[in-house]
């Protein structure tokens, strides 16, 4: 939209922050109060956006939804990408969470925790793997990551006045 | 060369048509996702397939909820994937997006004011304080209707942003040579 900021910066430091928040071992089991780390991102480049809009123009929750969504597509790539590094590393975020998973379910078909057990004995780099992350991570962080726009946009949003509103 | 195209305004028929597309659109989707997590007890007593596709919807909401029985419904002896706050928001949510559709009064939802947000918040993180503090006992009930307070309010910030968003002016740049006519 014509008078509009870049969107692009503020939705990558809103994705850095989704990432590496949701890949450091421990810190990434924040996303399990409602993705917050994910709300987090959103609401960042929310901000960050709006710090650079035109005094003269309205920053609606549209556009902080909309940031949202980019910084959420983004840190979807970054949570894969960090959460393979740190595998690479031996820190093995991922395995440490199916481990957990597993732990707490006994409803599970056998079929499943043999998935889970290939993933253990060092299959978790698979393709495969890496790419039903991926398309979960995104849809989880487009979805979280917009409603933190979109809350970062009713928090930090700025309003016109009343009268100009009247004067319309 | 470019021409720029900037309409301020579009037919209030089109406008409509918008708003009910997108608002059901919504609607359909946090439909979808609650359905999803409801599927599971009842996916878990099907066969083997079945049992597989709820392992991995479950699978789906480990990363945004910490899913401990102890705090979640159970439905036909098997506990849902997300706990009863998660549950009370989304379904919070769903009642809501319908609620505003069904009242008509979509495109009336512009601007909730912030108080409204932190209300949410507060209702659900101070049920939540009080429950670790020991003042207040906590249950699956009253987990569940702060959650819901919470969804309904956040249902109302997404109308508003979807409706900002559909409001939109229409404003893109065609190259000229598009335009014109092949022959």
């Amino acid at each position: 939209m014509e008078g509009t900021p870049s969107k692009l910066s503020p939705a990558l430091i809103g994705g850095a922050v989704i990432g590496v928040l949701s890949s450091v071992p421990l810190i990434s089991m924040g996303n399990c109060l409602c993705c917050m780390w994910v709300l987090l991102g959103g609401g960042v480049a929310a901000y960050l956006y709006r710090k650079d809009f035109p005094p003269d123009r309205e920053f609606t929750l549209g556009d902080g939804a909309v940031i949202g969504l980019i910084a959420g597509l983004f840190g979807a790539l970054f949570t894969t990408l960090l959460t393979y590094f740190f595998e690479v590393l031996g820190l093995d975020p991922g395995q440490e969470f199916l481990r957990s998973f597993m732990e707490s379910r006994e409803d599970f078909p056998s079929e499943f925790q043999d998935f889970v057990d290939s993933f253990q004995d060092g299959g978790g780099m698979e393709p495969l793997f890496v790419f039903v992350g991926l398309f979960f991570s995104a849809i989880i962080d487009s979805i979280f990551g917009t409603l933190g726009g979109l809350l970062g946009a009713a928090i930090f949003g700025k309003r016109k006045k009343t009268e100009e509103i009247k004067s319309k | 060369m470019q021409i720029k195209i900037h309409s301020t305004g579009k037919h209030p028929s089109e406008k409509g048509l918008r708003y009910k597309i997108a608002s059901v659109t919504i609607l359909f989707f946090s439909m979808v996702w609650c359905g999803l997590f409801l599927s599971v007890p009842f996916l878990l007593k099907g066969n083997l397939t079945l049992q597989k596709i709820a392992a991995l919807i479950r699978f789906f909401f480990t990363p945004i909820c910490h899913q401990m029985e102890s705090r979640s419904f159970h439905l036909a002896g098997h506990a849902l994937p997300v706990c009863a706050r998660c549950t009370g928001i989304y379904s919070g949510f769903m009642i809501g997006i319908l609620t505003i559709i069904l009242a008509g009064r979509f495109w009336k939802v512009r601007h909730p004011t912030r108080s409204f947000l932190f209300f949410g918040l507060a209702i659900s993180g101070l049920e939540a304080i009080l429950s670790f503090l020991n003042v207040f006992s906590s249950t699956l009930l009253t987990r569940s209707i702060t959650g819901a307070v919470l969804g309904i309010i956040i249902a109302f910030f997404v109308m508003a942003a979807l409706n900002q968003i559909v409001d939109r002016p229409i404003n893109h740049e065609v190259k000229v040579w598009k335009e014109l006519p092949v022959n």
